[in-house]
C-alpha cells in the first residue's frame, strides 16, 4: 500500500532544540499507529512534526503535506471556532456537503451539531473536531488524545471510525503502557524517546 | 449656572445648527474609523505573523505612533496639502476630507498596534488548526479576527474616541467653515473664544454623551455575548 509518510533519523523539538528521537517510520494507508512514551517525551511535538506543524530538528520528513487529503492534526482539547459546530465541520469540508454530512454522522454529532460550540460539552467539542478533521478527507489523522474523553456513544462511533476507515492511516498519543496497547491490537506501536543523541540544528 | 441651562434649551428646543454640528462631527470621525479599520486590522493582523528583529520594531513603531501629538498630524497634512505643498493641486484643504484624512491618520496606529496585540494573545491551538485544515489565508484572516474581535472592537471604540473628541487636526485642516468643516470641538473652541458659553457647554454635552453612550452600548453588548 501507498506509503504516506517516510521518517528517518528524526530528531523533533523547538526552536532548533532536540527534545526527542524517533524511530525510522513508514506510514501507509490503513495504519493504526500508537505513539506512546511518558509525560513530556515528545509525543504531542512528533505528532505535530508529522502533522507539518513544526518542521523537524534534524532528519528527513517525506510524504503528505498539511491539510484536505493530507495530514490533519486534532489537538488534545480541541480548538473550535466561534459559531456552530456545523460551521466548523464545514471548515474542514470546504464547504462540500457531502464531506460534512458524512462526518456528522459518521461521530454520531448530528443531535448537536446546529449547537453553538460555546454551549458544547468537553466531549461533544471533541466530536466536533475530529468530525471537522475527517471532513477534510484526509489521508493521515493525527489523534492528540482527542478520543480520550469521548462518553459510550462518540467512543463507539470513533472506534467504528478507526475499525472502518481503511483509506486512512491513523496515528495516537497514549499514555496506556505499550504492552497494554499491543492487546489492544494497535497495529504499530513507536516509542519516544528523551535523546540527545540527535544533531542539534 | 444660567450658561448651563441655556445650553439645556439649545439641545432640547433642537436647535438646527447644533444638529448639524453633530451630524459633521459623526461623519467625519465614522468615516476617519472605518477607513483606519479597514486598512489597520488587516495590518495588525499581517504583522502578528512576523517574527525577527524586522517585525519587533514596526510593532514597537506603532506602539508609538499611537501617541502622535494631533496638532502635529494636522499641521503635517496641513503643509502637505497647503498651495505650494506637493498634494496642493488635490485642493483638499479646508474640507472634510482633509479633516478625515487626518483623524484616519491619528486612529490607523491604534487600530493596527491593538489588533497585532490582539491577535497575538490568540491560544496557539488557533493557528495551529487552521494550518493543519490548510484554511484558505482569507479565511483564517476571518476566523482569527472574529476569535479576537472582543479585544479589537475596544481598540476600535478607543481609536473613535480618540478621534471624534479630537481638536488639532479637526481645526487646523478643517479650518472652522460654517455648514461645511464646523465639529463639535471645534465649535465648542470658537464658542467659547467668544465668549458664548451656552453654546459651548451645550455642545460639550453633546459631544460628552455620544462618546460615553458609544463607549457603554458596545460593552453591554459584550456582556450579553459573554453571558
Amino acid at each position: 500500500m501507498s506509503v504516506l509518510i517516510t521518517a528517518r533519523g528524526l530528531a523533533i523539538g523547538y526552536d532548533g532544540r532536540v527534545i526527542a528521537t524517533v524511530p525510522d517510520l513508514d506510514i501507509r494507508r490503513g495504519d493504526r499507529v500508537s505513539i506512546a512514551g511518558a509525560n513530556g517525551s515528545g509525543k504531542t511535538t512528533l505528532l505535530k512534526t508529522l502533522g507539518r506543524l513544526l518542521a523537524p530538528v534534524s532528519g528527513t520528513l517525506s510524504g503528505v503535506d498539511a491539510g484536505p487529503s493530507g495530514a490533519v492534526y486534532v489537538h488534545p482539547s480541541p480548538f473550535l471556532y466561534a459559531g456552530t459546530g456545523h460551521d466548523n465541520v464545514r471548515l474542514g469540508a470546504r464547504g462540500n456537503a457531502g464531506d460534512i454530512e458524512r462526518a456528522i454522522v459518521a461521530l454520531r454529532a448530528r443531535d448537536f451539531a446546529r449547537m453553538n460550540v460555546r454551549e458544547m460539552s468537553n466531549g461533544q467539542r471533541q466530536r466536533i473536531a475530529l468530525a471537522r478533521a475527517l471532513a477534510a478527507c484526509p489521508a493521515l489523522l493525527l489523534i492528540d488524545e482527542a478520543d480520550s474523553g469521548l462518553d459510550a456513544d462518540g467512543r463507539a462511533a470513533w472506534n467504528e471510525v478507526v475499525t472502518t476507515r481503511h483509506d486512512l492511516a491513523i496515528v495516537r498519543v497514549s499514555h496506556v503502557a505499550t504492552t497494554e496497547l499491543e492487546r489492544e491490537g494497535d497495529g504499530v506501536v513507536v516509542q519516544v524517546s528523551t535523546g540527545k543523541s540527535g544533531k542539534h540544528g | 449656572m444660567t450658561a448651563v441651562l441655556d445650553a439645556l434649551r439649545l439641545i432640547v428646543s433642537g436647535d438646527a445648527e447644533v444638529w448639524q454640528i453633530t451630524g459633521v462631527s459623526l461623519l467625519v470621525s465614522g468615516t476617519a474609523l472605518l477607513i483606519a479599520s479597514v486598512i489597520g486590522v488587516p495590518l495588525g493582523y499581517w504583522l502578528a505573523h512576523l517574527h525577527g528583529r524586522a517585525a519587533r520594531l514596526v510593532s514597537s513603531l506603532l506602539h508609538t505612533l499611537t501617541a502622535l501629538p494631533t496638532v502635529v498630524v494636522g499641521l503635517l497634512l496641513f503643509f502637505l496639502l497647503s498651495a505650494s505643498g506637493p498634494l496642493g493641486w488635490m485642493d483638499l484643504l479646508y474640507t472634510r476630507l482633509a479633516m478625515i484624512a487626518g483623524q484616519a491618520l491619528l486612529a490607523l496606529p491604534i487600530v493596527a498596534a491593538l489588533t497585532l496585540v490582539a491577535i497575538e494573545r490568540l491560544p496557539l491551538p488557533a493557528f495551529e488548526t487552521a494550518a493543519s485544515l490548510a484554511l484558505p489565508a482569507w479565511t483564517r484572516l476571518r476566523l482569527l479576527v472574529g476569535e479576537a474581535w472582543p479585544a479589537i472592537q475596544s481598540a476600535l471604540l478607543l481609536a473613535f474616541a480618540r478621534v471624534f473628541t479630537e481638536l488639532g487636526a479637526a481645526i487646523i485642516l478643517g479650518g472652522n467653515i460654517r455648514g461645511e468643516t464646523r465639529t463639535l470641538t471645534t465649535v465648542i473652541a470658537l464658542e467659547h473664544a467668544k465668549g458664548d458659553d451656552a453654546r459651548a457647554i451645550a455642545l460639550g454635552l453633546i459631544l460628552l454623551v455620544i462618546a460615553l453612550a458609544v463607549n457603554a452600548g458596545v460593552h453591554s453588548r459584550f456582556g450579553r455575548r459573554r453571558a
